[in-house]
């Protein structure tokens, strides 16, 4: 019953194996199990520091007026310990599981673009190094994971820690964002035949609706990190509301990532426990439409709700209105798939495996955490418990009773396939055991510490009644986590060396991963069964009972949309999203809350023109595109030359109306119309340089001769600077053509 | 099943019918101009959003690709053939008459104010025609349609935002209004609220509409041929 293999998984491994060895074939590899398990590993190491961070945050709180840390010790822990965890530690696990699992599961031998993998790994170490290299350099950032401006701003942080802290994260963005990019061309383009969409794994079907997650999410905090940097080192006055800006603004922006953030963290977390419930209760899940139906709604939702982190800044009534009802909305989709878990597991015949014992937690905890976050949707609940324990107890409910409860389900579920060897079931339990109870003590107490009124963020408290005693339990139970930690290390060093072999299949489960040898070999699957139903393993085993009782016989492999279609299209609805945010951030200032200052006057006639070379670029770049079709060579070269052309004219008259500017002192710290009016010109002429690079390249290989799929390179870069223009005309009619009327 | 499939028309139409009714029985009640923009809001994302797809789904679903010869019904089929079309045109509308010029216009001229409502309508029922209209051949595959649908919610909210953060007084206030004078609903609160209805239950109208393309995707048999020919090119 088994399928032969589409020639391209039938090669020669040999000439890998000689570089498979050795410490340099792992920083110079591009296989994405290798890939994966180094962002497992370097989350592992980040994890230690931000967990050292919290306990050093826990001693300090521990008995009342404490001095164990100084009021800007305390600060820099919380801010280093929030943003380690998140960009850190929990993004990077989520992908590094997606990276070693998602190919696995759809049946494909890598990613759909294994270099590009693998600079969105290197990026991690960096922009991680980056961030704690501020350490070194005068102190870390201390405004809070979120960098509430105007705090964030120069005068009230004046060491290099925030600057630090910006320039990470942008580096951790561009990784995040190029993982999904490839994440969805994956999905979409590489599944073997007969792995339908519809028939994906649940933890696949996540990733993929949480990779547009990532790609939309990221460009408005990438846009407010750079107004900030703008703020912070060209004087620029975005979010000061001193020279005229807007803290209001950063809040905007930065939540417009913020929330599907928390969701982001949370949707491969779901996958994870989607896949383990079903095969410990020996039951497929139930009602797969729903739990992949109400992910999708729970992405879409979570792009609407942003403001309610915002309840406190006096926005108005109406607009509370509405925020907080929409906020309660995603209470539904989250509890179809509560709901879906428990009816799972109900009649099962279940396995409590230290996997399944997560899972079970998970469900428990990350309820609390939910039914905690449907309070702050009540608006006057918020208003009395935002930014105290309450509300630290509710997102560690969800981050770390949710979402790393998942990933240590995931972790010993999953264990076996990455390394031939199970986890200790005994030091797993003693694992398990642990952190619920470690996780429960910290973070149970501090509910009630908030509603009797710990403020958090303030390094100590009055010896008031009952805080020194719920603070202590806390700190007594952050130490368990502590210890437990430390018991998982021990087990994954040990079961590494020692642990019982697996096999192929340890766990009976029905996914396509699980039909490789564990650890998989290079090209991931020496054969793959065949795919007629959502459980293939099941249905190879289970002949006379198959998932899909009509199923047709597996199909032959449809023409899958072209990757580099696929990623290009991904890669400029992230753009789109990034220009969109500059483009509302210039009519903020500029329309809704002007400021006055100086008065500029831009030749618009003259801008016109240069605007005309750029549009006929556009022109000039189909009409190569049209030439290699029909396989002319030269003149495909002659109007990508002219394209090139084109829009170096377009450059060089940006270029010389800045100089202009600059002339007549119009600088970017000259007013908030300077500052706005630069930015996102300048963003935009910086694309046309990236734009005009890739043609460069285009062009040299075109000479070259060196062209592999000249067509499809053409079209993708071809979209690209298509895109350019089209948003310059957007600009160009906001910042050029609106004052005329 | 096809009794099912009846009963589920006929309360498409009867919402349809009586939403219409809500929006356009409303401003008689009192000229328009003595209403609240956010209430002018609530009818335009009604007639936009709500109706046309309601009526479209009431339907019955017919297999023909639409072949008709020349005259409007050719020109007709040329656009509601093509979802990059009908998605500029539903959009569009969207944006255009909720720039403050016109907006304002609409509410001084009744005339004007009559070409908007069925403007909006038609314009609605062109925009939900790939993901709900009664010919299966145009209807846009589920996951193309989620991406139209997706695409719109965005340029939908954007639209929003900018009311909503628009300069107190672009839009026109009611000079006195009877039903909401006692509310104390003030003019900058009333447009806030306006832009917050496009904002906010405008983008759960496309998620519901999301939703339903979903069901219906599920509900398709594996292995079926999904219409895709003519759509897919043209977008």
């Amino acid at each position: 019953m088994k399928a032969t293999l589409p020639t391209p998984l039938l090669v020669d491994t040999r000439a890998h194996e000689s570089a498979e060895r050795g410490w340099f074939s792992w920083v110079a590899t591009v296989d994405h199990k290798r890939i994966g398990l180094l962002y497992l590993l370097t989350a592992l190491v980040f994890f230690a520091i931000g967990g050292v961070e919290s306990l050093l945050i826990r001693i300090q709180l521990a008995v009342p007026n404490n001095t164990f840390l100084s009021p800007g010790a305390f600060n820099q822990l919380f801010t280093m310990h929030g943003t380690t965890m998140i960009f850190l530690v929990v993004m990077p696990t989520l992908f590094g599981f997606a990276n070693y699992f998602v190919p696995l599961m759809i049946g494909a031998r890598d990613m759909a673009f294994p270099r590009l993998n693998a600079m969105s790994y290197w990026l991690l170490p960096f922009g991680g190094l980056l961030l704690h290299f501020s350490v070194l350099a005068g102190g870390a950032p201390a405004a809070g994971w979120f960098s509430t401006a105007p705090l964030s701003e120069t005068p009230y942080n004046s060491t290099q820690g925030l600057d630090y802290w910006v320039v990470a994260l942008l580096v951790l963005g561009v990784g995040s964002v190029a993982t999904a990019i490839n994440l969805i061309a994956t999905v979409l383009t590489q599944r073997a035949p007969g792995m339908s969409i519809r028939r994906l794994p649940l933890f696949v079907w996540m990733n993929l609706v949480n990779s547009f997650l990532v790609i939309l999410a990221f460009p408005p905090l990438n846009a407010a990190i750079v107004m900030l940097l703008l703020d912070r080192q060209l004087n620029a006055a975005y979010f000061f509301p001193a020279h005229g800006g807007s803290a209001i603004l950063w809040q905007h922006f930065f939540w417009a990532f913020g929330h599907p953030e928390v969701y982001i963290m949370a949707l491969p977390a779901f996958g994870m426990i989607s896949e383990v419930i079903p095969v410990f209760s020996r039951k497929p899940i139930f009602g797969y439409e729903f739990v992949a139906a109400s992910t999708v709604a729970i992405g879409l939702l979570s792009f609407g709700v942003w403001a309610h982190h915002m309840f406190a800044i006096g926005m108005g009534n109406e607009s509370v209105l509405f925020f907080a009802g929409s906020s309660m909305l995603i209470a539904i989709p989250t509890g179809v798939k509560i709901f879906n878990w428990t009816a799972t597991m109900w009649g099962g015949s279940i396995r409590f495996t230290t996997a399944m014992l997560f899972a079970t937690a998970f469900l428990i905890q990350f309820v609390i955490g939910g039914l905690s976050g449907i309070t702050f949707a009540a608006a006057p609940i918020d208003w009395q418990v935002t930014d105290s324990y309450y509300l630290v107890a509710h997102f560690h409910y969800v981050l770390f009773g949710g979402s790393m409860f998942g990933v240590f389900a995931a972790l010993y579920y999953w264990f076996p396939k990455m390394s031939g060897r199970l986890l200790s079931e005994k030091w797993g339990r003693v694992h398990f055991w642990l952190t619920v109870i470690g996780f429960n003590l910290t973070f149970f107490v501090q509910h009630f510490l908030g509603l009797i009124g710990m403020p958090r963020r303030v390094y100590t408290y009055p010896n008031l009644p009952y805080w020194a005693l719920w603070n202590m339990l806390s700190t007594i139970g952050a130490f368990t986590l502590g210890v437990s930690v430390a018991v998982l290390l021990c087990n994954i060093f040990w079961s590494r060396r020692r642990g019982a072999m697996a096999g192929d299949n340890p766990w009976r489960a029905w996914t396509l991963e699980w039909a490789t040898s564990s650890p998989p070999p290079l090209e991931n699957f020496k054969r793959l069964p065949p795919v007629r139903g959502r459980r293939p393993l099941w249905d190879l085993a289970h002949p006379e009972n198959p998932d899909e009782k009509s199923a047709a016989p597996v199909s032959p492999p449809e023409k899958a949309a072209d990757k580099n279609l696929v990623g290009m299209l991904s890669f400029i609805a992230s753009e789109a999203t990034f220009f969109l945010m500059l483009i509302l951030a210039y009519l903020f200032y500029n329309v809704v809350a002007p400021f006055g200052g100086k008065a500029v006057v831009l030749d618009v006639q003259k801008t016109g023109i240069y605007t005309l070379c750029l549009l006929a670029s556009s022109v000039t770049l189909w009409r190569a595109e049209k030439s290699l079709q029909r396989g002319r060579e030269g003149s495909f070269k002659r109007w990508l030359a002219g394209t090139i052309a084109l829009g170096g004219i377009f450059l060089i008259g940006q270029g010389l109306e800045y100089a202009h500017l600059w002339q007549t002192g119009v600088k970017m710290n000259t007013s908030l119309y300077s500052t706005s009016f630069f930015t996102l010109t300048g963003f935009h002429g910086l694309h046309v340089c990236v734009g005009l690079l890739a043609l460069l390249i285009l062009l040299r290989l075109a000479m070259m001769k060196d062209f592999r799929k000249p067509a499809e390179a053409v079209a993708s870069i071809g979209l690209y600077w298509h895109f350019v223009d089209v948003v310059w005309i957007v600009v160009f009619s906001i910042v050029y053509l609106r004052p005329l009327l | 099943m096809n009794g099912f499939f009846r009963t589920r028309r006929v309360a498409f139409l009867l919402a349809g019918l009586t939403l219409l009714g809500v929006a356009r029985l409303t401003p008689a009640l009192e000229w328009v101009e003595n209403y609240p923009f956010s209430a002018r809001m609530m009818q335009h994302l009604l007639l936009q959003l709500v109706i046309p797809p309601l009526l479209l789904l009431s339907l019955p679903l017919s297999d023909t690709t639409g072949t008709s010869k020349g005259g409007a019904n050719a020109i007709l089929d040329c656009i509601l053939k093509r979802p990059l079309a009908t998605w500029l045109l539903g959009l569009g509308s969207m944006w255009i008459w909720h720039d403050p010029v016109l907006c304002n216009a609409a509410v001084r001229s009744p005339l004007l104010h009559e070409f908007q409502f069925f403007a909006l309508l038609i314009f609605g029922a062109a925009f939900w025609w790939p993901i709900a209209g009664s010919r299966a051949g145009q209807r846009l595959p589920p996951l193309l349609g989620i991406v139209y649908l997706f695409t719109a919610c965005l340029g939908c909210t954007v639209l929003g935002i900018v009311i909503t953060f628009a300069p107190p007084g672009v839009y026109l206030a009611p000079a006195s209004s009877a039903l909401f004078g006692d509310w104390q609903f003030a003019a900058p609160v009333d447009q806030r609220a306006g832009g917050l209805l496009m904002w906010v239950p405008g983008c759960l109208i496309y998620i519901c509409g999301i939703l339903g393309l979903l069901a219906r995707w599920y509900g398709m048999p594996e292995g079926m041929k999904i219409p895709t020919a003519a759509p897919e090119r043209s977008l």
